[in-house]
């Protein structure tokens, strides 16, 4: 069936297209002792001195967070799945009703509209589908379960069709292919590996992404769907739908019981950041809907992927295009700036971040504060390039050169206040990433010298010219 | 009637989008075609069910997304006015990006015969990051080119 791919489309568009910029491979434990590892075949683990494990959670993953005690690692990952019937009984009731209830309809969708369409299946989904303003993401699992449940139905819907051996084969490609089942669970970790095995807090059909664990309460949120925002014992005992539309990142308070979310339209550079008690003082979620607050509005770099962080203070960093109205064509810039904002402040404006020393990217939507809130190491999708903007004075160092024909493709990760990690050429003679450890005092050393390519490889995209890397 | 034909009619029916007088035509054949009642009740069908999953799971129904326009919520009332200027510059800004990780795109193609190789300025203040200018594209509209190489690759 050509639906399956067409209805694909556009996402996979859309996932090249928000792959160009930096994504987050590494997330180091607060002690700074282990870091998972995202990998191409799953999560693992690494000590300190870069001794890598065996995958310990296999899947597609997508994002990590640690509880501030270190003990618990919540993931977000998907696995593919071709079996319905495990499926529908792992994710929540009403969503495999749902799910179901749109699965009747498919058989006489897919009839109706190839014979309304003369067969084709792009003007299926163009002349049939569109105008019934069906979300074909929202879709894809009920001609799944269709497919899985209800074979016989299918087969007598494209029985009249003049293409039916092709769209049976389409049929039973995308049967055989399965779907993701998307979940958040937690492994918990002593000494630096899995005290047991991964405990599922929630799965769904839809995408569960970027947990993040409050810093002082056992609960994580997590995004769901499009643009929905949950909070969650990490015990799933109880939960909370934060937002059900509209939230693109989210970070918690110092004091652990607000969010501090991005929200707005998605493709939409403008983003309003606000501020949400999902929390009551004594830490049990709250009963009502979170008290909200709107605390800024500003033009997002990577409109998709904002990114706001709270330091240690409360104060809010976030980068934002800076661009004042009117403005003739050729005095537009597209430049981002960071801005700091004291929530507690609500009347005062952003503040800019002055860079005294140094330069940062125009392209300022990858970037990650530490743990002290004194740095934030900056990467940019255009080149490999590596810089710590401190914030106190104003200094940018690069901490790694560019290498002519290279981008990077991961953030990198704070493994205390005064070490970073990041991916780089550090190969003298090979075009090979590795993970380097910088320390504030100047030292360097890389973690991943023994490290399989295809763990290291997916860091930097593009070639450098030989030569051009020189070992340190 | 072609089945396909009647087929199109019947589902433009259950859309609501058939005008009044093609209505009447498509109701009037169908009294005079008993036979055709089972497409009918087939189409009728196909679109009650996906309207009814719908209604029970909103999230099926994709959000309305015109290009460039912003849907205010009632809680953006106090900002409004800097809403506005700055959903202008959002809109700025979105084509700006786009406009970059086109270029970006483009910056990849380096076997693209048209296009020079590419060479870093590593001065002054441009520092070693990739750097990137609004520019008018030829049909109007703004568009963004990398320019911190010799020769920026054409959009």
């Amino acid at each position: 069936m050509k639906k399956i791919p067409l209805l694909c489309a556009t996402t996979i568009v859309s996932l090249m297209l928000s792959g160009c910029l930096p994504q987050p491979f590494v997330w180091w434990s607060p002690d700074g002792k282990t870091a998972a590892i995202r990998t191409t075949a799953g999560l693992r683990l690494s000590d300190a001195n870069g001794s890598l494990s065996a995958v310990i959670l296999p899947g597609e993953i997508q994002s990590a967070a640690w509880s501030p005690d270190g003990l618990t690692l919540v993931v977000s990952r998907s696995l593919k799945s071709t079996n319905w019937t495990e499926i529908e009984a792992g994710i929540p009731p009403a969503e495999a009703a749902a799910t179901a209830q749109l699965a009747r309809a498919i058989p006489g969708l897919l009839k109706a509209g190839l014979e309304a369409t003369g067969g084709s299946l792009e003007e299926v989904v163009e002349k049939f589908l569109q105008p019934l303003d069906v979300n074909p993401d929202k879709l894809l699992p009920a001609v799944y379960c269709a497919l899985s449940s209800q074979r016989a139905a299918i087969e007598a819907a494209i029985a009249g069709a003049t293409n039916k051996a092709a769209l049976t084969a389409e049929l039973d490609s995308a049967l055989n292919d399965g779907i993701p089942v998307h979940e958040i669970c937690v492994l918990t970790i002593r000494q630096g590996l899995p005290a047991g095995p991964p405990r599922t807090l929630v799965r769904s059909l839809f995408p569960l992404t970027d947990p993040v664990v409050s810093p002082r309460y056992p609960v994580v949120a997590f995004r769901c769907g499009e643009g929905g925002l949950k909070a969650m014992r990490l015990d799933g005992a109880a939960a909370i739908e934060v937002l059900n539309d509209g939230a693109k990142c989210a970070a918690w308070s110092p004091d652990g019981r607000s969010l501090v979310v991005v929200t707005g339209e998605m493709d939409n550079a403008l983003g309003e950041i606000r501020s949400l008690t999902v929390l009551a003082p004594d830490g049990q979620l709250v009963s009502t809907a979170p008290q909200a607050e709107s605390l800024a509005v500003a033009a997002f770099p990577g409109s998709d992927a904002p990114r706001v962080s709270v330091l240690p203070d409360g104060r809010l960093l976030f980068a934002s295009l800076a661009i004042t109205l009117p403005a003739s064509a050729g005095n537009l810039k597209p430049t981002a700036q960071f801005y700091l904002l004291n929530p507690a402040q609500p009347d005062a404006a952003p503040e800019p971040v002055v860079v005294r020393e140094g330069s940062l990217p125009d392209e300022l939507s990858s970037f990650v504060v530490s743990p002290d809130g004194k740095r934030v190491a900056v990467v940019e999708g255009g080149t490999d390039a590596v810089g710590i903007l401190d914030l106190a004075s104003g200094k940018v160092q690069v901490v790694s050169p560019p290498h002519e024909g290279c981008k990077s493709r991961m953030l990198p990760a704070w493994k205390s206040g005064s070490e970073l990690t990041f991916a780089a050429l550090r190969s003298a003679g090979k075009i090979r990433p590795e993970l380097v450890v910088w320390q504030a005092n100047g030292s360097e050393r890389v973690l991943s010298r023994d490290w399989p390519d295809d763990v290291v490889q997916p860091w930097v995209e593009g070639q450098a010219k030989e030569g051009a890397v020189n070992a340190r | 009637m072609k089945t396909e034909s009647l087929q199109a009619l019947l589902i433009d029916r259950q859309l609501g989008e058939l005008p009044t007088e093609t209505l009447e035509l498509l109701e009037a054949w169908l009294a005079e075609h008993p036979e055709s009642m089972h497409e009918a009740l087939q189409a009728e069908e196909a679109v009650h069910w996906t309207r009814a999953a719908v209604r029970c799971f909103p999230e099926l129904a994709r959000p309305d997304r015109e290009p460039g326009v912003l849907q205010f919520r009632s809680h953006w009332s106090r900002w409004m006015p800097l809403a506005i200027a700055a959903s202008v510059a959002a809109l700025v800004g979105g084509a700006a990006w786009f406009g970059y990780r086109s270029g970006e795109q483009s910056g990849l193609r380096q076997a693209h015969p048209a296009l020079a190789p590419v060479a870093r300025q590593q001065v002054g203040e441009a520092g070693p990051w990739a750097r990137y200018a609004v520019v008018s594209g030829p049909g109007g509209g703004l568009t963004v080119v990398r320019r911190d190489t010799k020769s920026s690759p054409q959009l």
